[in-house]
């Protein structure tokens, strides 16, 4: 399993595919440099400043980034037409699918760390006060642990949009309009159900402390998505694209006979 | 009973209302060459598909090493090497870096194996050049030394020489022909350019609307060759007459108004050259000839030929 996802990473070589994460791993930092330079009504710190890269990332950046990869990876197999290839080395779908998901977990780790790299980075620049080595150890724990329950929020979308041709472009959309409506619950009595907002309620970063029936039902509903992300990639099959391509030459060869 | 190296029973694939492989029975014999052959749409690819499991047959089975391929696609796939429609590579890696990739899926230990396959296509190892910077030719090249990197005991290539220049075609062509007589391995392949499955197949099939229209050897195949005489005179209508009631055969078609074809192989053509002058007509030619492959291919797949 090690193997096919150090493959999957040697896969992403010269594409531009990981500087869009790059590239919306430093937006979430740019909005929350924005907000912490321009807003001068806030005693900004380095807690507050890395909280707002937690929340930017969970509301609007991460979980279309997460299904635009995976998506991106799956799709970069057919464009290439290396998936026959694969398939018949014999490597399953289900088998191929879920290294990618998996390498998508290395990559989650990886965004989580340049995104810790740049903010500390920021918060110097900014002589934010409260730069502890403690607390920034903490926060790089807190990033990641945020990110990785966004991941298994949008694990299903990624999972089922990436069985279809071009299924990752309508799965991106999704997850932006899915990563956007936890604006509207997040805080709420439902926030805790909400899988984007789940990991704000696990992890104890919301205004107030979560109480533990809360946190369950936020572990339930996290826990309820990886089976759904699970039982999709098992599941999970080539879906071609619907047969378009053969109605014409079908019509000539009726009027030949 | 010989066991086929490939067999497929009935085998017929739908999209949609049409039948694009319909009722197939190949049998392919260890050892051999086989080429398969047909025009544009024939149904080559959809076949080779099947016999991979990349697309799953409506009706029929397919057999590969005895065994059926539904269900024992772990033990059988790896025992094959295959090429099917364009080659696929990463556009973003090298050559070598693909092949890797493949080394490490099928398990095989890369760096020897990688370099041997280059080597017999004649490509370099380790170039810089990135897949999407290769040439048409250079692809397909690398394409044939991924489905031998394994060194796989069934090759099945579609349209292996596609892209090939003249020089390349041949290489390829005593490459085949070599895995085949002195390593043992058995070949599928097809193609839509007779002259390239007369050059190189010992078994041919004519594929045509998906349907199999003729399984034999090569050999058989020339040796069934239509042999006619044909006569050529200043008047068909006439020497069509005097076919009829002086030489007393039916065996003929007319051409056009001066040319005829006897089938009638049994008369002697000095007897059809007598007869004709005798009945007042101008004889300009009086030949035997013999059916091409590709007048023969021309003939049962009816029409143009692609060839
Ligand atoms: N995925 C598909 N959906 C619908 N029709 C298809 C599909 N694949 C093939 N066909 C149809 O099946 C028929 C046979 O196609 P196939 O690709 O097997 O032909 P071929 O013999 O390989 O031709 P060529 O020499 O052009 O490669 C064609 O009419 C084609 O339109
Ligand atoms: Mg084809």
């Amino acid at each position: 399993m090690a193997a096919m996802i150090r493959l999957e990473l040697l896969k992403l070589r010269r594409t531009s595919l990981l500087w869009v994460g790059v590239a919306s791993g430093m937006l979430a930092i740019l909005v929350s440099f924005y907000l912490a330079a321009a807003d001068r009504m806030t005693q900004y710190t380095v807690a507050i400043f890395m909280g707002n890269i937690v929340s930017n990332n969970q509301s609007s950046l991460f979980p279309f980034v997460a299904v635009l990869t995976v998506g991106r990876m799956m799709e970069w197999e057919r464009t290439s037409h290396t998936l026959r290839g694969i398939l018949t080395v014999p490597v399953s779908f289900p088998a191929l699918l879920a290294s990618k998901l998996e390498a998508g977990v290395l990559l989650t780790m990886g965004y989580s760390l340049l995104q810790w790299v740049l903010g500390v980075g920021c918060c110097l620049v900014l002589h934010l006060p409260g730069v502890e080595a403690g607390a920034l150890l903490r926060d790089l724990l807190v990033l990641a642990a945020s990110n990785l329950c966004v991941y298994i929020a949008v694990l299903p979308v990624a999972a089922l949009s990436a069985q279809f041709a071009g299924g990752y472009a309508a799965g991106t959309v999704f997850a932006v309009f899915y990563g956007f409506c936890s604006i509207f619950v997040e805080g709420g009595a439902f926030s805790a159900l909400y899988p984007i907002c789940s990991g704000t309620v696990l992890l104890g970063l919301g205004n107030s402390v979560p109480a533990l029936p809360q946190r369950l039902c936020a572990l339930l509903s996290l826990g309820a998505m990886l089976a759904v992300g699970v039982i999709l990639t098992v599941t999970a099959r080539d879906r071609q694209t619907r047969r378009k391509p053969s109605a014409r030459p079908q019509k000539a060869r009726g009027r030949r006979r | 009973m010989t066991t086929y190296l490939i067999e497929t029973k009935d085998l017929t694939k739908q999209y949609g209302d049409q039948t694009s492989v319909n009722r197939l029975n190949l049998h392919l014999r260890p050892g051999r060459i086989y080429g398969l052959l047909g025009r544009n749409g024939a149904g080559k690819t959809t076949t080779m598909k099947m016999l991979l499991g990349l697309t799953r047959p409506t009706a029929g089975e397919v057999l590969l090493f005895g065994m059926p391929l539904r269900g024992n696609e772990r033990k059988i796939l790896p025992r094959i090497g295959s090429l099917i429609e364009s080659p696929g590579f990463y556009p973003n890696l090298t050559g070598t870096e693909n092949l890797r990739i493949f080394a490490r899926l099928r398990g095989i230990p890369s760096a020897d194996a990688i370099r041997e396959a280059l080597a017999l296509v004649g490509l370099p190892y380790r170039d810089k050049k990135v897949f999407s910077q290769y040439s048409l030719g250079m692809k397909q090249r690398l394409a044939i030394a991924l489905a031998v990197m394994h060194d796989p005991e069934l090759l099945i290539l579609d349209e292996p020489i596609n892209g090939l220049d003249p020089i390349g075609i041949a290489e390829i062509r005593s490459f085949l022909r070599k895995l085949c007589d002195e390593k043992g391995k058995t070949i599928l392949l097809s193609s839509h350019i007779l002259s390239e499955i007369s050059l190189l197949a010992d078994d041919v099939g004519i594929l045509h609307q998906g349907v199999l229209l003729e399984e034999e050897s090569l050999a058989e195949l020339e040796a069934r060759n239509g042999r006619s005489i044909h006569l050529s005179v200043s008047d068909s209508a006439q020497a069509a007459r005097l076919l009829e009631t002086e030489l007393h055969t039916t065996a003929f078609r007319v051409e056009d108004d001066h040319s005829l074809r006897i089938l009638d192989l049994g008369l002697p053509i000095p007897a059809i050259a007598r007869t004709m002058l005798a009945g007042g007509l101008d004889l300009q030619d009086l030949h035997l000839c013999e059916d091409t492959l590709e007048d023969y291919f021309k003939r049962v797949t009816g029409g143009e030929g692609i060839a």
